[in-house]
């Protein structure tokens, strides 16, 4: 520091010039200058200042103005170099246009079989069961025989398959998994099965060739139609709210018995009518039932020591459900104007 | 199906309004789908399942309206007077099975002096209202009673008959029968026919044939109720390609007792409407006799399995309060369907009546109290099955964590379909090296559309498609991912050993592929920044930080050139030294396919191949104590360097004071000489033991430019941060 207190006033104001010179068009740098010349601590024009009551009165005065006068340039040499380096100026107290559009940032979103899919295994992790996966092009021995759907069964019209050259088809269920699963584990057991499926149907607005599907299977000891039931129920809550109810209805698929529909009580209207559930109150789920205990004696299990439920249902029909999706095609379409919709879908 | 409740009420007698019909069959099993009432009658559309054939009729579902209301059911018609004073009918024909496997029992009735002609209008009525078309009275006779019954019928003209004989055999090589529908059919030898003395004259439990059929000039019939096997009627059906209302029946098991009862409505219905009389006797050829299964059925397992009590307290089913009186509803559930209950202690035994060829076994019983009881009955509860608690799939971290940094990049996920044409397929797909073997697509047998052929070996094809989908559509911006599977021939790895005594897989390999499409402005316009498109380095960035994410590190290498990826901007992605995927921007001819015109930037990765790979470890390192201080260079170089050799000869320099070397400009133009550009360098110096002087960095500096200079022939432009 000089010994004329009105000379370091001038240095100080040179070096603030050019330093701001150096920082121009960088904000996290021309705040590096605020605090070289004005910081509480550190700064040149502060220091100074707190030489001033050292001072002779006679010199305070006219120093004081010099500097306060110097203070307020570098506030405003700050705020505008600030302003034309597009940062924030609130720290010099200046406006800025703060209904500018801010910088976008756009997310992208995951698919909504994705998201359904993702609630489904989170439900059931939660639950202890384990997410077992398995291959899309099957043998007819793991898609059907094992299912207790022999060759020449009815049973396989209810599916009309797609059938591979070389041999192998693409799997009309993701029940396959289930038999895979049960010969490489003893009971008891608790899994689900998510996954790709396929079918010969002519797409249209509720049908399409390829579907996702999630299946369940739980082998215990005493497992019973309860135990489905309270299953499917807790499900149903968590994917549609804490109101639905279930309810099951006698329906016939050949690798379990009992078997049953399982449905849903509409969580549109609460069970009242509305178009969601087609007037009914009912959503329509998937199947259900107590394993076959031809399945489990195929796969060398005790069926008279363990029993076990199993059940399927559509992620792409509870993706439409929830999402209130009107044809199954959008969901393989790709459309980024109905992508961009789940923004924020699985929160 | 449709069913006519007024036909159903001849059955049970019930006044319950069609609403509560529907809610009663419908909680029994037998789906009521919708109903309408006209002309006094309500045509219910119930849904039916493959295995209860014994539905597939009126009287069959009378049975089960029956049991729901516990309501009598009224015994079923089937008797008939004959006429006693003609010849008996097995001295008018003669039947016989050829093929006892295929036929468990053919029966016949004859009946003389019909007068055919159009059915009264009572039974026309009751056939068109469930779609039929009436034909003349002894045909819709048969058809009623299929319709009433369950059981197919079939009308000869017995004149017509060669021998009057009925022959059940299999047809012979090159015999030929035209069908009731007018077609003329080739038969092979594994078909079962019915056949005269000389020809086939039926196609068993299928159709009819033409030149024995009932016409206007029949006054004799001879009327066939019989039980085929329902695999015989299936193969022979199918491999005409032709369905009836009798092998739907048939192929789903008919009930071998109904045979004669059929006859017998079917007989007495014909001489009602159509007059003549029935020849006294039934002729029979039988090779199965009808044994009625027997099965033990536990109580405690009926309770257990569907998870009821059946004793007092807890959730009691509707009768019963104590176990025995929960044994005895098991009793009257049963029984009420026709089952022969005999009860004893803690079990009963159950007979199985002939229409009932679904229930097997115990647990078939089991569903049959269930649904009686209704399910509404049965609690809920959640399973307690020991375990270790939750598992994930396989790889799904890592697919996690890469969806996350795929949609904090802005990239949508999309999901397409697996069916591809060979052609665009072909075009797509690429080896990451010349020793991979030929990629060989999977075709399918039946596709649903012609260009729809193979299995794609590659996630491009519909991807790109979902790209050119949106361009067409006005979104420019298109940014896209998809995790899919994808299918080539190949070897299986070996069965694990608990499926090695099962039929061998697929010579088929299955990929967990992920591929990226970015196509059109970098970033969404804006007033802060300029605007571009993507490039190459866009993906490039991407994949290397989308892959940080899953903690693996992306090495990019040269690629074997394809039709998919434009020459010379493609690269492979290889992960600790093995090919792993692919990145590049979109040939001009893989785009003129889609009719894209912008630029579209790729990448595929295979996330199979990464599942034994472990992400890097993290293991915390110090945070530096001494500052760092960086240093911009403005460089002149030839065109032909590779930029990452500039930065390896700056970080050779000093590689324990080098923290980092980042371009942060590169540009050409006519300030430059030609074959050069210009590129901008920020270095930053940094010491792990002490603060670096100004001399330390000006002294590291001048190695750096005269490193650049001897090797890589660049020169300074001027330079900044220097003193």
């Amino acid at each position: 520091m000089n010994n004329d207190p009105v000379r370091d006033v001038e240095e100080i104001r040179s070096a603030f010039r050019r330093r701001l010179d150096e920082v121009a068009g960088v904000p996290a740098l021309i705040q590096e200058v605020r605090h070289e010349f004005l910081g509480r601590s550190r700064g040149r024009l502060t220091a100074l200042l707190k030489t001033l009551k050292d001072l002779p009165p006679a010199q305070r005065g006219a120093l004081g103005a010099a500097a306060n006068q110097l203070r307020t340039e570098i506030e405003d040499g700050l705020a505008s170099a600030l302003q034309s380096a597009g940062g924030p100026a609130g720290a010099t107290g200046r406006a800025i246009d703060t209904t500018l559009p801010g910088t976008s940032f756009p997310i992208g979103t995951a698919h909504p079989l994705t998201l359904v899919r993702l609630a489904i295994e989170e439900i059931f992790l939660g639950m202890g069961y384990t997410v077992e996966d398995g291959p899309e092009v099957e043998s007819d021995h793991f898609n059907f025989t094992a299912l207790n759907i022999p060759a020449d069964h009815p049973a396989r019209d209810m599916q009309d398959t797609l059938y591979l050259e070389g041999g192998g088809l693409l799997r009309t269920h993701t029940s396959p998994v289930q038999i895979r699963t049960m010969l490489k584990t003893r009971p008891p057991l608790k899994i689900i099965c998510p996954g790709r499926a396929y079918r010969r149907d002519a797409p249209d607005a509720t049908h399409s060739p390829v579907f996702n599907q999630v299946e369940a299977l739980a082998v215990g000891h005493g497992i019973s139609l309860a135990d489905l039931k309270g299953t499917l129920h807790e499900m149903a809550r968590r994917l549609f709210g804490p109101r639905v109810r279930v309810r099951l209805i006698p329906s016939y698929f050949p690798f379990v018995e009992p078997g049953a529909q399982f449905d849903v009580s509409c969580f549109v209207c609460d069970g009242d009518g509305c178009r969601t559930c087609k007037r009914s109150g009912w959503i329509e789920m998937g199947g259900a039932g107590m394993v076959h205990p031809a399945v489990l004696e195929g796969v060398g299990y005790d069926s008279e020591e363990w029993t076990g439920f199993a059940f399927g249902c559509g992620i792409d029909r509870i993706a439409m459900v929830k999402y209130d999706i009107s044809d199954i095609r959008l969901l393989y379409e790709n459309d980024v104007r109905f992508l961009e919709q789940f923004r924020g879908a699985g929160a | 199906m449709k069913f006519s409740l007024e036909w159903i009420r001849e059955f049970v007698e019930t006044t319950a309004e069609p609403d509560e019909v529907a809610v009663h069959l419908t909680a029994r099993g037998l789906a009521v789908e919708s109903f309408e009432t006209a002309h006094n009658d309500t045509i219910l559309e119930i849904e039916m399942f493959t295995n209860r054939p014994d539905c597939m009729n009126h009287y069959g579902v009378a049975r089960e309206l029956a049991a729901a209301l516990a309501h009598p059911l009224c015994p079923y018609p089937g008797t008939v007077s004959e006429d006693g004073k003609a010849e008996a009918a097995g001295s008018q024909a003669s039947v016989a099975i050829e093929e006892g496997d295929l036929c468990g029992r053919y029966t016949s009735r004859i009946v003389r002096g019909v007068k055919v002609g159009p059915s009264p209008d009572w039974l026309a009525r009751r056939l068109l209202a469930l779609g039929m078309r009436p034909v003349n009275n002894v045909v819709d006779a048969t058809n009623y009673v299929l319709w009433e019954f369950g059981q197919p019928l079939h009308a000869f003209d017995l004149k017509t008959l060669a021998g009057r004989k009925i022959i059940v055999r299999k047809a012979h090589r090159g015999e030929a029968l035209t069908t009731l529908d007018g077609i003329r059919r080739t038969l092979d030898p594994a078909m079962l026919v019915i056949a005269d003395a000389s020809h086939a004259v039926a196609l068993a439990g299928v159709m009819g044939g033409a030149p024995t059929m009932v016409t206007e000039a029949t006054t004799d019939l001879l009327l066939e109720s019989a039980h085929f096997s329902p695999s015989s009627v299936r193969r022979t059906a199918r491999s005409l390609g032709l369905s009836t209302d009798a092998s739907y029946r048939f192929e789903r098991g008919a009930d071998i007792e109904a045979s004669v009862p059929a006859l017998n409505r079917a007989a007495s219905l014909i001489t009602e409407i159509a007059g003549g009389s029935v020849s006294p006797g039934v002729l029979e050829a039988r090779t199965r006799a009808f044994v009625p299964r027997s099965i033990a059925l536990r109580t405690r397992r009926v309770w257990s399995l569907l998870g009821l009590s059946a004793g007092a307290g807890g959730n009691t089913v509707a009768s019963g309060n104590s176990v025995a009186d929960g044994d005895r509803t098991i009793g009257d559930v049963l029984t009420r369907l026709q089952f022969v209950v005999t009860q004893g202690k803690g079990s009963l035994t159950v007979e199985v009546p002939s229409h009932r060829l679904d229930i097997e076994r115990e647990e078939d019983l089991i569903e049959e109290v269930g649904r009686s009881l209704g399910y509404d009955a049965i609690p809920e509860r959640l399973p307690l099955i020991p375990g270790s608690g939750g598992v994930e799939r396989r790889g799904h971290r890592r697919e996690t964590a890469f969806r996350g940094a795929l949609q904090a990049a802005g990239v949508h996920e999309a999901s397409t379909t697996p069916f591809v044409s060979a052609a665009s397929d072909w075009t797509l797909r690429q080896r990451l090296s010349a020793e991979e073997p030929a990629i060989e697509p999977i075709g399918i047998e039946n596709p649903i559309a012609l260009d729809q052929e193979v299995l794609r070996t590659t996630l491009l094809p519909g991807l790109i498609g979902a790209v050119a989908h949106n361009i067409n559509r006005g979104t420019r911006e298109v940014r896209l991912f998809e995790i899919g599977r994808t299918f080539r021939r190949g070897t299986p790895p070996p069965p694990p050993h608990e499926l090695r005594k099962h039929p061998p897989a697929p010579p088929v390999e299955e990929t967990v592929s992920l591929a990226l499409a970015l196509s059109g402005a970098a970033r969404p316009i804006s007033w802060l920044d300029p605007a571009r498109d993507v490039t190459f380095w866009d993906i490039k960035g991407l994949v290397s930080a989308v892959m940080a994410a899953g903690g693996l590190e992306p090495v990019f290498a040269g690629l074997p050139t394809s039709e998919a990826l434009a020459p010379g901007a493609a690269a492979r992605v290889d992960v600790r030294g093995e090919p792993i995927g692919r990145i590049g921007g979109l040939s001009q001819s893989a785009r003129d396919r889609y009719g894209i015109k912008q630029e579209v930037f790729v990448a595929e990765l295979s996330l199979s191949a990464l599942w034994p790979v472990p992400s890097e470890g993290v293991s915390f390192e110090p945070l530096p104590r001494f500052p760092a201080v960086s240093r911009d260079l403005s460089l002149i170089i030839p065109a032909s360097r590779e930029y990452r050799d500039i930065e390896r000869t700056i970080a050779g320099v000093a590689p324990e004071r080098i923290a980092s070397v980042t371009l942060f400009d590169r540009f050409a133009g006519e300030m430059l000489p030609a074959g050069k550009i210009g590129a901008g360098v920020r270095i930053v110096f940094q010491d792990p033991e002490k603060t670096l002087t100004s001399e330390e960095i000006n002294e590291m500096l001048d190695r750096i430019v005269a490193a650049l200079g001897r090797e890589m022939d660049a020169t300074l432009r001027d330079s900044t941060g220097r003193p």
